[in-house]
């Protein structure tokens, strides 16, 4: 097994590779470049926009730049911000927090409801219960995330009140202002009170499609003959669905969960805007729209590494949920 | 019994929460209630040396001082300045005097040395300034003493005054700024240390700032010109318009700053059913132009660019559009400018006017409907940044009347960054939209002089191609003339004459949206480039 990783993991280094030529390249035949933000301003002479030019690497060809890169980045510097002017690295470390702490959030609340949920819904087929969730799961799925962002602050914030309409913590919160004994609390509810519209506008979406995939991986398994095997021999319908199917049936989840890792760390830009959450999703279009070069390499960089290693993980994960499976890079 | 015990946690968790809650509430009365400012994307950076966005320029004024101001009023007073600084018999020499016993944050005093340092770093080879255009027209720069000092320029210039009332003439302190610039290899950067924690001599102290969350001030006792009288000033970051007037409505934001046009109705609404705010709605220095390319031989008979102008329903456009937060525009000096002539050319909805320019200039109607001249057809392209709404519209309302009297027009948008960057910059249009942002100097020498044209002199931003000798000589004295009145005589001169030649169409100029609740005293808008928070030193909330 240990040649095979290895083996993938070469096969890993020559994409990311490709993935990084790609990118560049990409960006290099975008039109337009760093420089646009200095059109509309009639202060700014040809000069002064060569001498910026000159003063951020871009007045040399592409390939010596895209060298450039390279080689920072196998020094392990993914270069410097041409916005800001700070490190690429610390740009994306101060908000990786912040999406982690989200995303983690979302993750757990879409894995608690949907997994639930498509296991009845697959038990209990046909049923109120399970044609009710499958309206709930379109009616999710076609949502558009900005709309259902604006009715929760319009419900939650404007109407009644109960949680703020954005941000991530109150600037001025201290939690020595409160009593000793409530002080944890107090704490726990700041931290909690920001997240809980942007996770649930994040879980909809989530719990709608896993759900389904759960319901319909599951029905797959209750019927083998396996199960009715087990039903024959008198077990507990709670242990058969417990047991022998739930394990058999996660199996495809667990694939889709792990191509979804990279969004732990993509963030999501419309939620964030809308929640003004201060996460990766907004870095990265704010990246695309200054063509910050820089800054957009370092995330298109991580979120494939983040893939490779998502589907590295599923496949792992294979092996310890169905153990007929070998690792067979 | 599961159930129940598991309602009871619950109860039990909701209460404490609501506990909590009820005591938060309280404990934040007892403090001074801080002004939070909603603003629409985060910053770059808070040294005013390298700044080039207005919204830093929001938070600088807050923090920094400038030489002189430019006040409400759209007049000059001193600020750093005991007076305003005094102009030698020749035009060339202004004399400054310092306050004395200003202090930066950190208690040292300011002194003419950092107003030098401010030229200096402006200048320097490493640093990426945005603009040198102020200083690079200074010849020398004498210290007399600690507090007063003199600045000669190349020649006569009467436009240079008024770029010391921005934020990129604010004045840093030199006993920190100068170690980071030699220790940085003779750069400053906005990824240096100032550019995140800065220093200066302005009513509020910088405390920090959570990038894409909120930049935080708090009071400075020793300012200058008294203890300001706000505790706390925190300008949040929120990126989408809506949830802007939805914070702005639930009071999580204080003051919504250049709301967007199509907010004004539902802001005016939400001061008419009674809640305490104030919202304000003022011309700017900003205005949409459609630049005609000169170079193209269909623009080359200005009567074709009329014609284009009286087909096309300007009042109408505003009111519908835009809503009616617009000022139309007749020339590129707004109706708030003191330069601002009432009595040019003005070109009112007029189709039958513009076919017959159209006639006169010899372009015929083909059988298709499409007019003709020397067999080049009256097609065109119109251009501008894809997804501006209004701009859109623009185009898509000029398309139709313009087809109507003979023209064929062909819309082809951009993304911002490729229509500036190339489209624009290497001038590959017909008509290109969009906005020029101006002083509020009446010069415009950059756009319309014969020198100023990029792909023949390398630098300038007539883009369009525009030669009219009158015009130069008009820019040259415009810069030159020392007296007012004469100087009000030769912009309306360049008025009239740009709007009978429109080498532009000029749109409207913009008008910003700004709400404020009314517990917030001394708030007054400033339409310039100095900003609402230009007199932040005296805000209060009322008592």
């Amino acid at each position: 097994m240990g040649k095979k990783l290895l083996k993938r993991m070469a096969i890993s280094l020559v994409t990311l590779f490709i993935i990084s030529i790609l990118s560049f390249a990409l960006m290099e035949l975008a039109p337009g470049g760093p420089m646009a933000v200095y059109a509309e301003n009639p202060k700014i002479s040809k000069a002064d926009k060569e001498r910026i030019k000159a003063r951020l690497g871009l007045d040399k060809p592409a390939h010596v730049r895209y060298y450039l890169w390279l080689t920072n980045i196998l020094k392990g510097d993914l270069g410097t911000s041409y916005k800001t002017g700070r490190p690429v690295a610390t740009e994306i470390l101060q908000l990786l927090p912040a999406t982690l702490k989200l995303m983690t959030v979302s993750f757990l609340i879409s894995i608690g409801i949907a997994i639930p949920i498509g296991i009845y819904s697959a038990t209990h087929r046909y049923s109120w219960v399970d044609n009710l969730v499958t309206f709930g799961s379109f009616f999710g799925l076609s949502l558009p995330v900005f709309w259902f962002g604006l009715l929760m602050i319009y419900v939650f914030a404007l109407w009644t009140k109960l949680l703020p309409a954005g941000g991530y913590l109150t600037p001025w919160f201290n939690p020595g202002d409160y009593g000793l004994l409530v002080r944890p609390l107090a704490v726990l509810w700041e931290h909690l009170r920001y997240m809980i519209m942007p996770a649930i506008v994040l879980s909809l979406m989530n719990v709608a499609g896993w759900s389904r995939y759960m319901r319909s991986s599951m029905l797959d398994v209750i019927n083998q003959d396996y199960i009715r095997t087990a039903r024959a021999k008198g077990v507990p319908e709670k242990l058969v669905i417990r047991r022998h199917a739930l394990r058999n049936a996660l199996t495809p989840i667990v694939t889709i969960i792990g191509l979804d890792l990279p969004y732990f760390f993509g963030g999501a830009v419309v939620t964030e805007k809308i929640f003004a959450w201060p996460g990766m999703g907004r870095l990265f279009i704010d990246s695309v729209f200054a063509r910050d070069y820089q800054v957009l390499m370092g995330i298109v960089m991580i979120t494939a590494v983040l893939v490779l290693l998502g589907n590295l993980l599923a496949d792992l994960l294979y092996t310890v949920l169905d153990p007929r499976v070998k690792y067979e890079g | 019994m599961k159930t129940v015990k598991r309602l009871m946690v619950l109860l039990v968790l909701s209460l404490l929460v609501v506990a909590v809650t009820a005591c938060g509430g309280q404990a934040q009365k007892e403090a001074p209630k801080p002004l939070v400012w909603g603003m629409l994307s985060d910053i770059e950076t808070l040294n005013p040396i390298l700044s080039e966005s207005s919204n830093e320029t929001d938070i600088m004024n807050g923090i920094f001082s400038t030489l002189i101001k430019v006040n409400d009023k759209l007049e000059f007073v001193p600020d750093l300045l005991e007076e305003l600084p005094t102009l030698s018999p020749d035009g060339l020499t202004y004399t400054f005097k310092l306050r004395k016993g200003v202090t930066f944050h950190d208690g040292v005093e300011l002194t003419s040395e950092d107003v030098k340092f401010l030229m200096d770093m402006k200048l320097a080879e490493g640093n990426a300034v945005p603009s040198r255009d102020h200083f690079s027209k200074v010849d020398k720069f004498e210290i007399i003493d600690k507090y007063n000092f003199k600045i000669t320029l190349k020649e006569l210039d009467v436009t240079w005054l008024e770029a010391w009332a921005y934020s990129e003439n604010m004045i840093p302190p030199k006993h920190i700024l100068e170690k980071e610039f030699k220790e940085n290899g003779n750069s400053l950067t906005k990824g240096g240390n100032f550019s995140r924690k800065p220093i200066g001599t302005g009513p509020y102290q910088f405390v920090e700032w959570k990038p894409n969350e909120y930049i935080m001030l708090k009071k400075y006792d020793k300012y200058f010109k008294g203890a300001p009288k706000l505790d706390t000033i925190v300008f949040k970051v929120i990126p989408d318009t809506n949830a802007l007037l939805a914070q702005f409505k639930n009071g999580e934001i204080d003051v919504y700053d250049k709301a967007q046009p199509n907010q004004y109705k539902e802001l005016v609404a939400m001061k008419d059913k009674g809640a305490a705010i104030e919202v304000f709605k003022y011309p700017a220095f900003i205005y949409l132009h459609a630049d005609f390319n000169l170079r193209n031989p269909i623009f080359q008979d200005k009567r074709v660019r009329q014609a284009l102008n009286y087909a096309f329903p300007k009042q109408q456009f505003i009111e519908t559009v835009l809503d009616g937060i617009g000022t139309p525009a007749d020339s590129n000096i707004p109706p708030i400018s003191w330069a601002y002539n009432p009595n040019v050319r003005k070109y009112d909805y007029n189709p039958d006017k513009a076919k017959q320019l159209l006639d006169e200039a010899g372009w015929v109607v083909g059988p298709d409907g499409v007019r003709t001249k020397d067999g080049m057809k009256l097609a065109f392209k119109l251009s501008t940044n894809s997804g501006n709404k209004i701009r859109e519209k623009f185009q898509e309302i000029a398309k139709q009347e313009w087809e109507a009297i003979g023209a064929k027009v062909e819309i082809q948008n951009y993304e911002a960054a490729t229509l500036f960057g190339d489209i624009l910059e290497n001038i590959k249009f017909d008509i290109i939209i969009f906005a020029w942002v101006s002083g509020f100097d009446p010069d415009s020498k950059t756009l319309w002089h014969s020198k100023q044209i990029p792909d023949e002199t390398g630098d300038g931003q007539n883009y369009v191609g525009y030669k009219n000798p009158r015009v130069d000589e008009l820019l040259e004295a415009g810069l030159k003339e020392t007296d007012i009145e004469k100087r009000k005589k030769i912009y309306w001169e360049l008025q009239e004459i740009l709007a009978e030649e429109v080498p532009y169409m000029f749109i409207y100029y913009y008008n910003n949206i700004t709400a404020v609740p009314t517990s917030l005293v001394n708030f007054k808008v400033n339409p310039t480039q100095a900003n609402n928070t230009w007199n932040i030193w005296e805000w209060e909330w009322k008592k």
